[in-house]
C-alpha cells in the first residue's frame, strides 16, 4: 500500500495569491463578550465626575447653598465639627451601634442557617419560624421594640441585629441547601463521613451564597441604622443631620451624608476583599 | 497484588429497577470477575446507567429487587470529571482517603486520623502497608504518587478550573485509582473529550488497569472504545444481558484486524445498527 501525501511547504505562496493581496488576511475580528481588563481605580471616577459637577454648580452660582452647600463648605464644617468634638462623638456612637448590631445578626443569622441547612429537624424548627418572621418588614417592629426595650441603644441594636440575620439566613440557608447534587453524589462515591462532608462540600459551596447575604446585610444595616438614628435617637450621626434640618444647615446634613457615604462604601469593599480572598478558586467574568 | 481470576468481584442477580412503573432492569444478571474488565454497551436510554449506579449504590429510592454484591472498595468515575472547585487538584485527590483533609487540616489531624483509618481497611496497599492507619502525610504521598501516574506531577497546587478537560478527567482516574478499588465503575467517562484525548485516555486507562488490575465495569456508547479496551463486552438489551462477548484479541488492538471487524459487526449487529457497506472495507488492506 503506497500513500502519496501532498505537501505545501509553508514559505512558498500558493498559486493564486498575488503581492495585490486578493485574498487580504489580518487578525479575526472577534468582539470580546466578557468584560476587558479594569481600569485602575475605575471605581473613583464617577464620584470625582459628580464632586467636579457640584463644585462647578456652586463656584457659579447655580446652586443656591441653602439648598446645597458649596463642597469647601462640607469640607469647613467637617473641620469644625471634628474641632468641637461633635463628629467624632456622633461617628463612635454611629459606627458602635452598626457594629454590634452587625456582628450579632451575623452571628445569628448564620447559625440560625447552619441548623436549618444541616439537619432535618433544625428546617422543621428554624425555617418556618423565620419565614413567619420574614414576612414582616424589619422597620415595622420598631414600635414594639421600643415599648419592650425603650429609646435606648438596646432596641436600635436589636432592631440592626434582626435585619442583619434573617438576610444572612436567607441566603445562607439557600446556598447550604441548594448545594449541587452532583457533589452530593461524589461524596457518597467516595465514602466521606457526615462531619467531612459538611466541612470539605456542603460549606466550601455555600460560601459564594453566604458573601452574596454579606454584602446585602452590611447595605442593609446602613439602611436600618440611618432610619433608626433619624427618628428615635438623641446621638449619633442622624441625630446630627436631624438637629441639621431643624436650623435648615444643609452643610452638616451634607457631613452626614458623606459620612455614612464612607460607611457604606467602606464596609462593602472591605467584604469585597474578604471575598476574593476567600473565594480565590473562583474564576468569574469580573475577573 | 494480582487478581484472582476466578474469584467474583462483582454480582448483579435478578436486578429489577423500574422508573415511573416503566421496568428498565427486568432480572438482570451479570457477574464481573476479579480483574476482568467489561464494557457495557447499549442503546441510548436502554439502562446502562441505572445498572451501573445500582452498583455503585447510588439509586436511593429507585423501584426494584434483585441484589447486587460488590467489593469493599468500589470507585466511580463520572462522565463529568466531578473535582470539587474550591479544592487543589490533590486535595480532590485525596479526598476519598481517610487522611485526605485540606493541607491545613491534614497536619493537624495527624495523630488523630493515624488509628482509624478507612482508606486503609483493605488487605495491603501498594506499600505492602498493613490495614489501619494511614496518616495525612501518606494520603498526601499516595495522592501524588496517582497524580503522577495520570501524568500529571507538578500539578498538585492547581485548581480545577485551571486545568483543561483532558486534564481534569485524568485528575478524576487518580482520585478514583488512588483508593485502590478492586472495582472500578465508569460511566462513559470519556464522552465529552476530544477524538486525539479520548485515544490517549484509553492508552492511559489500559496500562493503569493492568497495573492495579481492579475489575472495571465501563458504561459506553462507543463499540470502537469497547474493543479496544475491554476483556469482555456485553450488551443491554431489554432490561437484561443480550449479548455477551470475551473479546480476544491478542497485543495491541488495531481496528484494521479482520478479527476486530467481525467483533464490531457482532456488536453493532446486537446494537440493532446496520453499517453501511463503505464502511465494511475500510481500512481492510486490499
Ligand atoms: N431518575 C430517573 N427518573 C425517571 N426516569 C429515569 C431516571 N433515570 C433514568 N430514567 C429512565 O430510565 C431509562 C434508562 O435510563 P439510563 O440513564 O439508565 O439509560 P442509559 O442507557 O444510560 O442511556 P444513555 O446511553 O443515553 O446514557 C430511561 O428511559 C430514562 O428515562
Ligand atoms: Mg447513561
Amino acid at each position: 500500500m503506497t500513500l502519496t501525501i501532498q505537501a505545501t511547504t509553508t514559505g512558498a505562496a500558493p498559486p493564486g495569491a498575488t503581492a495585490t493581496g486578493a485574498t487580504a488576511i489580518g487578525p479575526p475580528r472577534r468582539r470580546r463578550l466578557g468584560l476587558g481588563r479594569p481600569i485602575p481605580y475605575g471605581r473613583v471616577l464617577g464620584p470625582l465626575l459628580l464632586l467636579a459637577v457640584w463644585s462647578a454648580g456652586s463656584a457659579s452660582g447655580a446652586l443656591d447653598p441653602r439648598i446645597l452647600s458649596a463642597p469647601w463648605t462640607v469640607l469647613r464644617t467637617a473641620g469644625a465639627l471634628t474641632a468641637d468634638g461633635r463628629l467624632p462623638d456622633s461617628l463612635l456612637t454611629s459606627l458602635q451601634r452598626a457594629a454590634l448590631g452587625f456582628s450579632a445578626g451575623l452571628v445569628i443569622g448564620t447559625t440560625l442557617a447552619l441548623v436549618a441547612g444541616l439537619s432535618r429537624l433544625g428546617e422543621a424548627v428554624v425555617d418556618g419560624l423565620v419565614q413567619v418572621q420574614r414576612s414582616v418588614p424589619v422597620l415595622g417592629l420598631i414600635p414594639l421594640m421600643i415599648l419592650w426595650l425603650g429609646i435606648g441603644e438596646a432596641f436600635k441594636v436589636v432592631i440592626i441585629a434582626i435585619g442583619v440575620s434573617i438576610t444572612m439566613y436567607i441566603q445562607t440557608y439557600a446556598a447550604l441547601t441548594g448545594i449541587d447534587s452532583r457533589y452530593v453524589e461524589l461524596a457518597e462515591v467516595v465514602g466521606l463521613s457526615r462531619w467531612r462532608f459538611v466541612r470539605q462540600v456542603v460549606i466550601p459551596g455555600a460560601l459564594p451564597g453566604f458573601f452574596v447575604g454579606l454584602r446585602l446585610a452590611v447595605t442593609g444595616s446602613w439602611l436600618v441604622l440611618i432610619v433608626l438614628e433619624q427618628i428615635n435617637a438623641t446621638s449619633g450621626i442622624g441625630y446630627l443631620m436631624f438637629q441639621a434640618q431643624n436650623y435648615a444647615q444643609t452643610d452638616v446634613i451634607l457631613v452626614g451624608l458623606v459620612v455614612y457615604a464612607l460607611f457604606g462604601f467602606g464596609s462593602d469593599a472591605g467584604v469585597r476583599l474578604i471575598e476574593r480572598r476567600v473565594l480565590s478558586w473562583r474564576r468569574t467574568l469580573a475577573g | 497484588m494480582a487478581a484472582d481470576p476466578g474469584r467474583v468481584s462483582a454480582r448483579a442477580s435478578a436486578l429489577i429497577r423500574g422508573f415511573g412503573g416503566r421496568t428498565v432492569l427486568d432480572g438482570l444478571d451479570l457477574e464481573i470477575p476479579d480483574g476482568q474488565f467489561v464494557a457495557l454497551l447499549g442503546r441510548s436510554g436502554s439502562g446502562k446507567s441505572t445498572l451501573l449506579r445500582a452498583f455503585a449504590g447510588l439509586d436511593f429510592g429507585v423501584a426494584g429487587s434483585g441484589e447486587v454484591a460488590v467489593p469493599d472498595r468500589v470507585s466511580v468515575v463520572f462522565q463529568d470529571s466531578r473535582l470539587l472547585p474550591w479544592r487543589r487538584v490533590l486535595d480532590n485527590v485525596v479526598l476519598g482517603l481517610a487522611g485526605g483533609g485540606t493541607a491545613r487540616l491534614a497536619r493537624r489531624s495527624t495523630a488523630r486520623l493515624g488509628g482509624r483509618g478507612t482508606a486503609g481497611r483493605g488487605t495491603g496497599g501498594p506499600g505492602g502497608r498493613s490495614a489501619g492507619g494511614l496518616t495525612a502525610r501518606d494520603a498526601r504521598e499516595r495522592g501524588r504518587a496517582a497524580l503522577a501516574e495520570v501524568g500529571l506531577a507538578g500539578r498538585e497546587r492547581a485548581w480545577p478550573a485551571e486545568l483543561s478537560g483532558g486534564e481534569q478527567q485524568r485528575v478524576s482516574l487518580a482520585r478514583s485509582l488512588v483508593t485502590e478499588p478492586r472495582l472500578l465503575l465508569a460511566d462513559e467517562p470519556f464522552g465529552a473529550l476530544d477524538a486525539l484525548t479520548r485515544i490517549r485516555m484509553h492508552g492511559l486507562l489500559r496500562r493503569l488497569c493492568e497495573r492495579h488490575r481492579p475489575a472495571v465495569l465501563l458504561v459506553t456508547h462507543d463499540v470502537d472504545e469497547a474493543i479496544v479496551l475491554a476483556d469482555r463486552v456485553v450488551v443491554l438489551d431489554a432490561g437484561r444481558i443480550g449479548l455477551d462477548l470475551t473479546v480476544d484479541l491478542p497485543g495491541r488492538r488495531s481496528p484494521a484486524d479482520p478479527h476486530y471487524l467481525e467483533y464490531r459487526g457482532l456488536l453493532l449487529d446486537a446494537l440493532g445498527v446496520r453499517e453501511p457497506g463503505a464502511k465494511e472495507s475500510e481500512g481492510v488492506p486490499a
